[in-house]
């Protein structure tokens, strides 16, 4: 025999990639909701009150999700706290500048508190729901500028830093480009979008979904265009294949994040004159299934390394 | 180097693949049996060579390797053997990506593990270039090579050294152990085995393998990762004893993807706020004014 192969695989499987299909949500349509505040107006309020509602829950999933997989729920106040174990590192706070789980962990727990004042402002617009001081200081932070604005570079951190962790491993395909931090925050921002179709597709505003078509048509192109990128970048180093043509992954990246992810949005939001789909209820089918396609992305990234390892 | 960096020196001449290193490994680290489950459907053991477990896994710190090369008309064989396990990199990937500070450069160099503070993340495994680190599926977080750090506290070497019966395992200061190895590498480039080199320190050794599939390849002392404190002389290729030609640090890729996700996140907001400028563009030309 020859000696075996240099790479383990850190056996991320289900209930990471879902943890992070759910982190991609909530960050994504916090951010897509940041983009309405600043280029919408009135007439997207009635969609915007009720995309307020999506990222928390999603927000509060991904640590279940996270903690699931770890096993034992009090070992994750290691990501943020320093164990009386490590007596080698300073302070009371765990924060490791060269690991981008320690940025994503920190900015998991940061961010959350933005989901929820987004949520319970949402929360009585929409429903009329208040609870006393929360809901007055979530309104009044809700319309503070500086609170937008680091809401917004958080939920982009958040979008960004699960692709730029898989970029800085040493696992085949993950590792091979610099790509998946671009990726990821394309996708994550696509979900956000699909999310905005969905609501403003039930809700049956046709003014704001029209805006919301030419958004997730923008967000697609500029998704295949990373994608390409990276397939492009593969096939130089001759691991395509551990994603295009394996069983474990090619089937579902094919259909799921080509297809229903990036073709769907580009074939029924495109130019006026290409597009299928015009009525503005048809946004919800077109919003789930680029959520499927974003969920397909997730799946078909996660388990190329495995794929990978098993060529 | 750290400075008065303990290591081990991994001499594949010597070793005769009598998996003493393996067994002390197991004994003094007190590691189990692989899964029992596996053990009985015939899955834990590769059983197609000598080398019986495969690779290097969280109850394996220590693996003998049995490189055999058999010519397509078997009329020249040799055997390779080398002791492998943790390199305890001077630049360690795993160490630089542990998001709990549960992976730590001891005093001596060495790369140990505060079991209390692992939280099973795996993110090391995936971060290890050499595939050494791996997560332990009975307890819920990673195990590896700690270069006996127990021993080394008391003034001791390593179990597997120590029980080596060839010295093809050397323990000592990382400085003696590049000494002892860039003399043995000129006793063999002396006695013709040209092939000789250094992985883990380049001590300016160069050769030719002379044997096997890739006779006639010139070959080079490699000093990945900032340098090996646990190194070896190797015969041929790297790729041969399952090492990579070339491993390198996690973090290369950590500031250029972060800037792609910035890159990205500004083109994708640009798009978006130019979808609704372009709607309120088109709506005040619908309305006749200036857009």
């Amino acid at each position: 025999m020859i000696a075996s192969t240099y790479l383990l695989s850190p056996q991320w499987e289900w209930l990471i990639m879902l943890a992070l299909f759910a982190a991609g949500i909530a960050s994504g349509t916090y951010a897509i909701m940041g983009l309405m505040h600043v280029a919408g107006d009135e007439g997207d309020r009635k969609v915007l009150d009720r995309m307020g509602l999506v990222p928390m829950p999603f927000m509060l999933l991904t640590p279940i999700l996270l903690t699931l997989d770890l096993g034992q729920p009090g070992r994750f106040l290691n990501l943020l706290f320093t164990n009386a174990g490590a007596a080698e590192r300073p302070g009371p706070f765990m924060f490791n500048p060269n690991s981008p789980m320690s940025w994503g962990s920190w900015a998991m727990i940061v961010f959350a508190p933005f989901t929820l004042v987004a949520f319970l402002a949402s929360l009585q617009r929409v429903r009329g729901a208040a609870i006393p001081l929360l809901t007055p200081l979530s309104r009044a932070l809700q319309g503070n500028v500086i609170w937008l604005v680091v809401g917004e570079l958080l939920a982009l951190t958040v979008s960004a830093y699960s692709g730029v962790l898989i970029n800085v491993t040493n696992q085949g395909v993950w590792s091979d480009t610099y790509l998946m931090g671009g990726l990821f925050i394309a996708f994550s921002e696509l979900s956000g979008i699909a999310v905005a179709a969905i609501v403003a597709g039930r809700a049956g505003n046709a003014r704001t979904a029209a805006a919301i078509r030419t958004t997730l048509f923008g967000a697609a192109i500029v998704s295949a265009v990373l994608l390409a990128l990276w397939l492009g970048n593969l096939a130089a180093l001759g691991s395509l294949s551990a994603i295009a043509t394996s069983l474990l992954v090619g089937p579902v990246f094919w259909i799921g994040a080509v297809g229903a992810a990036l073709l769907v949005p580009i074939v029924t939001t495109g130019p006026v004159g290409l597009r299928v789909w015009q009525r503005t209820d048809q946004l919800v089918i077109i919003g789930a299934l680029v959520l499927l396609g974003v969920l397909a992305f997730r799946y078909a990234t996660f388990f190329a390394a495995i794929a990978f390892i098993q060529r | 180097m750290t400075a008065n960096a303990k290591g081990m020196f991994v001499d594949t001449t010597l070793c005769t693949g009598c998996k003493a290193c393996q067994v002390a490994c197991k004994q003094w680290n007190e590691l189990p049996m692989e899964d029992e489950a596996a053990v009985r459907g015939h899955t834990a053991f590769i059983g197609n060579s000598y080398d019986n477990t495969g690779h290097l896994s969280a109850t394996n710190w220590r693996h003998v390797k049995f490189i055999e090369q058999i010519n397509a008309d078997r009329s020249d064989a040799r055997w390779l053997m080398m002791s492998d396990s943790c390199k305890h990199c001077e630049q360690a990937g795993c160490l630089e990506v542990c998001p709990t500070g549960a992976l730590y450069r001891t005093q001596f160099g060495s790369v140990d593990i505060h079991q209390d503070v692992c939280i099973g993340c795996r993110y090391c495994v995936g971060a290890c270039p050499f595939g050494v680190i791996d997560f332990n599926q009975r307890t819920g977080r990673v195990n590896k090579c700690i270069l006996c750090q127990d021993r080394l506290e008391a003034g001791e070497g390593t179990a597997c050294a120590k029980a080596c019966p060839t010295a093809s395992l050397t323990f000592g200061k990382v400085d003696d152990l590049t000494a002892i190895a860039s003399a043995r590498v000129k006793e063999l480039h002396a006695q013709g085995k040209t092939d000789a080199y250094v992985y883990g320190w380049d001590l300016g050794n160069t050769g030719v393998i002379t044997q096997g599939p890739n006779k006639g390849t010139a070959v080079k002392d490699l000093e990945p990762v900032g340098g090996l404190n646990v190194f070896y002389l190797l015969l041929d290729k790297p790729e041969v004893y399952g090492l990579p030609s070339a491993p390198q640090l996690p973090q290369r890729n950590f500031v250029p993807s972060a800037g792609v996700a910035l890159i990205s996140a500004a083109v994708l907001g640009v798009t978006g706020l130019a979808a609704f400028r372009r709607r309120r563009v088109a709506e005040t030309t619908a309305a006749g004014g200036a857009p």
